[in-house]
């Protein structure tokens, strides 16, 4: 993930490339604080402490990725730990639609 | 000339070896060795050998040691077969295939984007962020989005 938020600050921000950031999976909200303060996730983050947005989402475990194209569709899905290179590439994929 | 003396010839009459200093107490000692040294080696052919002691672990052993007994020699590969002279098959360039004993990585491509068509709507929700502001998905329509599920370890 910091990695994530490392592209995140570099490119994908300035590019309007949003990046929602939710936490839960046997975690506590203070912990997900100390990361995102640690790691600099400067992104929005979202402490899902009943893994409801997971569980609606389909998400299986961490990391995982859904990216949504600009009408809010669900393009596809990734689970596992990527190179941000693959998700950069997705992503300008959908902002160049 | 001198000729060295022959160490075999008998030994030349000399003055007579004081008694108790060898002379036949050594030669009966000699003797008395002899014979129990002729026994020993008897009683060792006669005796049953001892089986040598089991190791716990023989299979492995013979599994991992090579053998001392002589092997049949390897046979030949195909490479190494000669080939008949008025064998007309051009030879071939190509190494035969050997087994690669390390593992490969292949990574595990992304799954094929979907459709605009064909795309699923995403599930609408409203959260509150860590810093206490609220967000609704909806609001991030017009831009790509990614939602990046995670943990702090």
């Amino acid at each position: 993930m910091p990695v994530v938020a490392e592209r995140y600050r570099e490119k994908f921000e300035a590019a309007g490339i949003n990046v929602i950031g939710v936490s839960q999976f046997r975690t506590t909200e203070a912990d997900t604080i100390a990361f995102v303060e640690r790691n600099q996730l400067t992104f929005p983050n979202i402490y899902d402490e009943q893994a409801q947005l997971a569980s609606a989402y389909g998400i299986q475990g961490v990391p995982s990725y859904v990216f949504l194209d600009k009408a809010g569709r669900i393009a596809y899905r990734s689970a596992g730990a990527r190179g941000v290179d693959l998700i950069e590439a997705r992503l300008n994929d959908l902002l160049a639609e | 000339m001198i000729w060295p003396r022959n160490p075999f010839s008998p030994r030349p009459a000399g003055p007579a070896r004081p008694s108790g200093s060898g002379g036949l107490e050594s030669s009966s000692g000699a003797w008395l060795a002899l014979v129990w040294a002729l026994g020993v080696i008897l009683v060792g052919c006669a005796a049953p050998a001892e089986p040598a002691a089991t190791p716990d672990y023989p299979a492995t052993i013979q599994l991992l040691l090579p053998t001392a007994e002589p092997t049949e020699p390897p046979a030949p590969t195909a490479m190494l077969t000669p080939q008949p002279l008025t064998d007309a098959a051009p030879p071939t360039d190509t190494p035969a295939p050997t087994a690669s004993l390390r593992p490969t990585y292949t990574p595990r491509p992304l799954p094929t984007q979907a459709e605009a068509s064909e795309r699923e709507p995403s599930i609408p929700f409203q959260a509150s962020l860590l810093d206490g502001t609220d967000l609704l998905l909806a609001d991030t329509m017009g831009a790509p989005t990614l939602l990046a599920f995670w943990a702090p370890w």
